[in-house]
């Protein structure tokens, strides 16, 4: 191929316009804050105060003496590991059952998405009046079969699996309506030729579907790892809306890593250059578990 | 026979499935029908007869103020996301360019880069540029959204034929003509989709505005509602009528558009 | 279909973009307005007249039962001031007003300092010294007005109310399982905190197991907690155990003896236990009653009464200070404001009868005529004026504010609630687990914790 202008056109100059905005913007609004964040690290500052340079003390904290940045991970991991796969798992299975539905199929899967666009102030709300232990539902129907009723919500035992509950719930629709897409984009021809030879539907499931499947998979784990790395909203609306509410929910069985860091940053007595430093150590830890993912994800890269 | 009770099985499988989903709803809108102290003396699953007062409580706030500004907020964040995705995925579909493999995997790395923890940074820098006491730092945040742009580089790469793009290029259409007059028609079910997601999530969105908003002038919704429990009496009954109207628009948006949002999904998805 | 679609989602963009821009103008238009009426505010009081030009005065708070009546009344007084609140929770003032020092954003003139976490706005000093207003300290109650200054003879905020707290109940369910509702002889049967636990494993007992003393753990934590003389910080130590083995150790007491229900403090669910017959007693400063027993149980007029806790003890107390950030006028007008609402006989009478708070100013509140409380009907004519204000005011202490106190209300909290749900958690393991929180939230290497 000659390399004549009219090329050049279309592999530097354009390719700029169109590419440049996205990246500015990227740069000024997402990268830049964390690159200050980063900065920040090395400092001891209140928010209001002067700041001093603590060089590399605020990361030595965290990895010697504060226990409550390891217990959010903790809690964090136990919450995101309960909810997510089931979320996912579930969201295939009713996709599959779904995709074998002719009428009907457009309603299930919008009542379904429901959840998935409620507020998270609505849910934190909902699910007190589902889960509490003297006027939740679910505790009106232990009662009534004879059981005790439990503290859901107050307890350090089960307040984590609520949040894992509430993922389960918000999540299963989006990830169903995201494998029924998937699912749908799979040429019916396999599934024809499936059934002349005679696979039954547990075979076709798990040779056909599941298989073909796998980039939606891994889209969904990545995304999903990357957002029970990130809860806030939803433990945190759950927990706090109440005078007498504690900082990361009974026993700070759901203080997640985030919202330690938010109240690391902004709570009573803020500390925002230690906070920043658990930022960047956050960050770090999302980067890693992203770059795994993008490995898993390396066969779709090489499509391009 | 077997088949038709099969079929019936499923159906009501699904149906309890989605009672699931939607009890809460139910709840969130009976409850909304209550005077607060009433809500917890029984279980309230038939409405009762206090919405209009609670309407009124609502409106008396300031919740008509916080609709505008979630509105203009998720508005304006959707279009300008939208629009700076879309670029990205023509461009990166077009054009062949000396770094287009670092670049998609800059904008794989972009989704991953998690917008909320660099809150701090963020804050200092809206401080500095004096776009504290606005609504833009929530929008801003949306710009560049690294979901969004792989998004639409995988839902043109299923859906924009390059021929289309070759033949504009020889009638002597310049590139921002065959962008906006030939491109944006035959992915219009890809970016109405992703307006839908940035609509929402922007929409819904907690923690930036719960950091930025200072003032009740610049309330977004889920920072009213919150405020709602703040006054001496959690007027429940109120917070709830104030997140059913909140929760409506989405609901419409995507009831009527859950047909061009699933064919969207369908037909961008995350395919091989 | 699709046309339809996007012919809506265009509608809503414009929508959107019309009430956006429109309310941007209107904002720009107000501040504006608000930057001449400042600067034409300032003038005037350069030329040293009162002024009557219009200000805005903006309040952070929690306590609308307090400040909506106060607002009214001296704008109607004082028609040129308009006061513009927002809505903060208590848990969240800190919070806000340190997000907005580190960010840049406007603070309001007047913000409420809860007593509790006075130390913690003492450090930040955004408060400017009223003593340059002309305030004179030595008017109000002296405990309440040292906790409001510092170090440096700063003071810092006005002391709304005082507050007295006794222990009110439901005479109904007092009648039922006590056999009287007679303030005084229940106030002799609950004269210790040994005959709250006996009275509670009987009523508990005698109910069936449906009803219980106290709803919530976390409030009689609470109570404990301010009826302890013990200080929480002494120097560079906190005396964490001490005052939470007191605390902790009541609270173990009366769980075991089934006396209190499991419900968390403030929630709507617990709220909703004032208008319930299953709930006999509430920790209650005289606050409280306009907070929570009013709007919770509106219809319950005549069926409340109050008696003295086994140590007459305080809860709460509010500081009212003007912050530095704002222009002259508006902290002119800001203190002419807290004066009123506090000093002088037309303010404290509406703070009396609207928000039941009674003065700080030493004038009113030991002035046995002037305390003479509205809302007596309310607790079938019970002197309750006179519990509070002369019996209780008379015999409570204060302890005094440390900076950590936040961290250790949530301590309290947070354990108060498992000595609750963990029925075998015993005062050894609730006091370690509580110690191994606290050791995390005081970040400051120089403070130790006994």
């Amino acid at each position: 191929m000659k390399k004549n202008r009219s090329i050049k056109k279309y592999t530097v100059f354009w390719p700029i316009v169109f590419l440049s905005p996205f990246t500015i913007f990227f740069f000024a609004f997402n990268l830049f804050p964390i690159l200050y964040s980063f900065y920040m690290s090395f400092l001891n500052w209140n928010g209001y105060s002067e700041k001093t340079v603590v060089g590399f003390d605020n990361y030595k904290a965290i990895f010697t003496v504060d226990t409550t940045f390891w217990k959010s991970l903790l809690n964090t991991l136990r919450i995101g590991i309960v909810g997510f796969p089931i979320a996912i798992l579930l969201g295939l299975f009713f996709a599959v059952l779904l995709s074998n539905l002719k009428k009907l199929k457009n309603l299930f899967q919008t009542v379904n998405f429901l959840p998935y666009i409620t507020t998270p102030v609505a849910i934190g709300m909902m699910f007190v009046f589902v889960f509490e232990q003297h006027i939740g539902v679910l505790n009106k129907v232990l009662t009534f079969f004879g059981a005790d009723a439990i503290n859901f919500i107050g307890s350090t035992t089960y307040a984590p699996y609520v949040i894992s509950f509430l993922i389960i719930w918000k999540c299963t629709g989006y990830y169903m309506a995201m494998y029924l897409a998937g699912i749908t984009s799979i040429s019916e021809d396999l599934y024809e030729a499936a059934k002349i030879d005679g696979a039954n539907a547990w075979h076709t499931f798990s040779k056909i579907t599941v298989p073909l499947l796998k980039p939606v998979t891994v889209f969904l784990i990545i995304t999903s790892a990357i957002y029970a790395l990130q809860l806030f909203d939803e433990p945190n609306l759950l927990f706090t809306n109440q005078s007498s509410s504690v900082v990361g929910g009974p026993g700070q069985t759901c203080l997640t890593l985030v919202w330690n860091f938010y109240n690391q940053a902004f709570g009573a007595n803020p500390r925002m250059g230690y906070a920043s430093a658990l930022s960047c150590v956050l960050f770090l830890i999302i980067v890693i578990v992203s770059l795994i993912g993008l490995r898993l994800m390396n066969g779709k890269e090489k499509d391009l | 026979m077997k088949r038709k009770l099969s079929s019936v099985c499923l159906h009501v499988f699904l149906i309890l499935i989605s009672l699931a989903s939607l009890i809460p709803f139910w709840f969130m809108f009976s409850m909304s029908t209550y005077k607060s102290e009433n809500i917890f003396k029984n279980t309230p699953l038939l409405p009762s007869n206090y919405l209009a007062e609670n309407i009124k409580t609502i409106f008396a706030s300031n919740f008509v103020k916080s609709y505008g500004n979630s509105f203009f907020i998720s508005s304006v964040s959707m279009v300008f996301c939208v629009l700076v995705c879309a670029m990205v995925g023509y461009a990166m579909n077009v054009y062949d360019f000396r770094f287009k493999k670092a670049f998609y995997t800059f904008i794989m790395l972009t989704m991953m880069v998690p917008s909320q923890i660099g809150v701090i940074g963020y804050m200092i820098e809206m401080r500095n540029i004096s776009m504290n006491n606005t609504l833009w730092p929530m929008i801003f945040i949306w710009m560049a959204n690294g979901f969004g742009a792989f998004w639409m580089v995988s839902f043109i790469k299923g859906a924009l034929p390059f021929e289309l793009v070759e033949s504009a290029r020889i009638d002597g259409a310049n590139e921002i003509r065959i962008f906006a007059k030939i491109v944006t028609p035959c992915i219009r079910p890809g970016l109405l989709t992703l307006s839908l997601l940035i609509f929402l999530w922007s929409w819904n969105s907690y923690m930036i505005p719960l950091v930025f908003v200072n003032k009740q002038d610049n309330y977004t919704i889920p920072i009213f509602i919150k405020s709602l429990a703040s006054a001496y009496r959690t007027d429940y009954g109120a917070q709830l009528t104030g997140l059913t109207l909140a929760t409506i628009p989405l609901l419409l948006l995507f009831i009527i558009g859950s047909k061009s949002f699933i064919r969207g999904l369908t037909s961008g998805a995350v395919k091989g | 279909m699709r046309r339809f679609f996007s012919i809506i989602l265009t509608a809503m963009l414009l929508v959107g973009m019309f009430t956006g821009c429109g309310d941007t103008a209107a904002n720009s238009a107000n501040s504006n307005d608000a930057a001449a009426n400042a600067s034409a505010g300032t003038e005037s009081t350069e030329a040293g007249t009162a002024s009557d030009e219009a200000v805005t005065i903006t309040y952070w708070g929690w306590d609308s039962n307090y400040y909506a009546p106060m607002f009214e009344a001296y704008t109607a007084e004082h028609p040129n001031v308009t006061f513009e609140p927002t809505a903060v929770e208590w848990g969240d003032m800190l919070t806000k007003v340190q997000q907005a020092l580190a960010s840049g954003s406007e603070l309001p003139t007047i913000i409420a300092m809860d007593l509790t976490l006075i130390e913690n706005w003492k450090d930040m000093d955004v408060c400017e010294d009223l003593t340059t207003y002309g305030l004179d300290k030595s008017k109000y109650v002296a405990s309440l007005a040292d906790m409001a200054t510092t170090d440096s003879g700063k003071v810092i905020g006005v002391v709304e109310n005082v507050c007295p707290a006794g222990i009110a109940y439901k005479r109904d369910l007092a009648l039922q399982y006590l056999g009287t509702d007679d303030p005084d002889e229940l106030g002799t049967m609950f004269n210790s905190y040994d005959a709250y636990v006996s009275k509670g494993a009987e009523v508990y007992d005698q109910s069936g197991g449906t009803v219980y003393l106290f709803h919530s753990g976390q409030a009689v934590a609470e109570w404990f907690y301010f009826a302890s003389d013990i200080a929480n910080q002494e120097g560079n130590t906190l005396n964490y155990t001490s005052k939470m083995t007191d605390v902790f150790s009541k609270l173990i007491a009366l769980r075991n003896a089934n006396a209190v229900d499991t419900y968390q403090n403030g929630t709507p669910e617990a709220n909703a236990t004032f208008a319930d017959d299953l709930h006999i007693f509430y920790p209650c400063p005289d606050w409280a009653i306009s907070y929570y027993i009013l709007p919770n149980d509106p219809e319950g007029s005549g069926n409340w009464g109050v008696i003295k806790a086994p140590v007459s003890y305080a809860h709460g107390g509010t500081a009212l200070g003007i912050t530095s950030a704002s222009v002259d006028t508006q902290k002119q007008a800001a203190y002419d404001f807290i004066t009123w609402a506090t000093s002088t006989e037309d303010g404290a009478k509406v703070a009396r009868d609207e928000a039941g708070y009674v003065t700080a100013y030493t004038e009113y509140t030991y002035d046995s005529s002037f305390t003479k409380r509205s809302d007596e009907a309310f607790f079938g004519g019970e002197d309750i004026s006179t519990l509070f204000y002369t019996d209780i005011v008379s015999e409570m202490a204060i302890a005094p504010a440390s900076p950590w106190n936040i961290s250790i209300v949530n301590v309290r909290n947070d354990v108060a609630q498992q000595i609750m749900d963990d029925k075998e958690m015993t005062l050894e393991g609730a006091l370690a687990i509580g110690l191994d929180e606290l050791k995390q939230l005081v970040t400051d290497s120089s403070i130790t914790i006994e």
